[in-house]
């Protein structure tokens, strides 16, 4: 995630990554792998609802969780892309948010 | 003949839970090999079919003490092959559909929310610049 997020900041899109977890899982799985943009802790699910992800119990071990979705944002906070996808396997690559921004231009 | 005969039964499912484990530890970390999955499918068909043949090839001179283990093998073979179809072909999909709420999203919504790191953060920090909004799933 974090040589993909170097490949982005290149292009000038800032990544930031949400998910439902709290503060203290994503410090503990995710800093140590080298993260450097924001990982946000959404545990009450309010961005993910302000965004219609939420997934009903698409925890196993209990509870609710965001679905998977990229939304490509320009600069003045006009949604430009919505890459959802029906199949939590299949997600967008660094090139796809790159072309579709470089689209917009 | 003689070598499948012989080993099937254990590297049947050996390569079977190689490719069914895998998946989840090498292929998601590249693109093709987790969206198409095809090379764990390979594998995990190919288990199958390695211990079928060494089953086929005793089937008739071996006593049912020798086809137990033979049995078992193809039986372990085939659970790893169904659990990696199943997750590729119906697990992952099981989401519901995409709401109507988000469909109709334009304006990003804004939002504040405490980082990993321990800062907030919120999305309108981020005006004048493009930003890559990634929701995920997590890691529970």
């Amino acid at each position: 995630m974090q040589s993909q997020e170097d490949e982005l900041r290149e292009a000038g899109i800032e990544l930031v990554a949400i998910s439902a977890d709290s503060t203290e899982d994503s410090k503990e799985k995710m800093l140590p792998k080298g993260i450097a943009f924001p990982l946000l802790a959404d545990p009450e699910l309010t961005a993910i609802d302000a965004y219609g992800l939420r997934h009903v119990g698409g925890n196993p071990f209990g509870g609710d969780i965001s679905r998977p979705a990229v939304f490509l944002i320009d600069e003045e906070g006009r949604i430009v892309e919505k890459m959802l996808t029906e199949n939590w396997r299949v997600r967008p690559t660094p090139e796809m948010i790159r072309e579709k921004f470089s689209g917009e231009e | 003949m003689n070598f499948s005969k012989r080993h099937a039964c254990w590297l049947g499912p050996l390569i079977g839970f190689f490719g069914f484990v895998s998946y989840f530890l090498l292929s998601t970390k590249f693109t093709v090999l987790r969206d198409s999955a095809v090379l764990n499918l390979v594998i995990v068909l190919f288990a199958v079919i390695l211990a079928l043949s060494g089953l086929v090839a005793l089937w008739k001179r071996s006593s049912w003490k020798g086809k137990s283990l033979h049995i078992a093998g193809t039986f372990a073979s085939v659970s790893f092959a169904v659990m990696l179809f199943w997750y590729v072909f119906d697990l992952s999909y099981q989401m519901p559909g995409t709401s109507d709420m988000t469909l109709a999203l334009e304006e990003a919504p804004d939002f504040s929310l405490a980082s990993a790191t321990g800062d907030t953060v919120s999305l309108s920090s981020f005006r004048g610049k493009k930003v890559a909004l990634s929701f995920y799933r997590g890691f529970w």
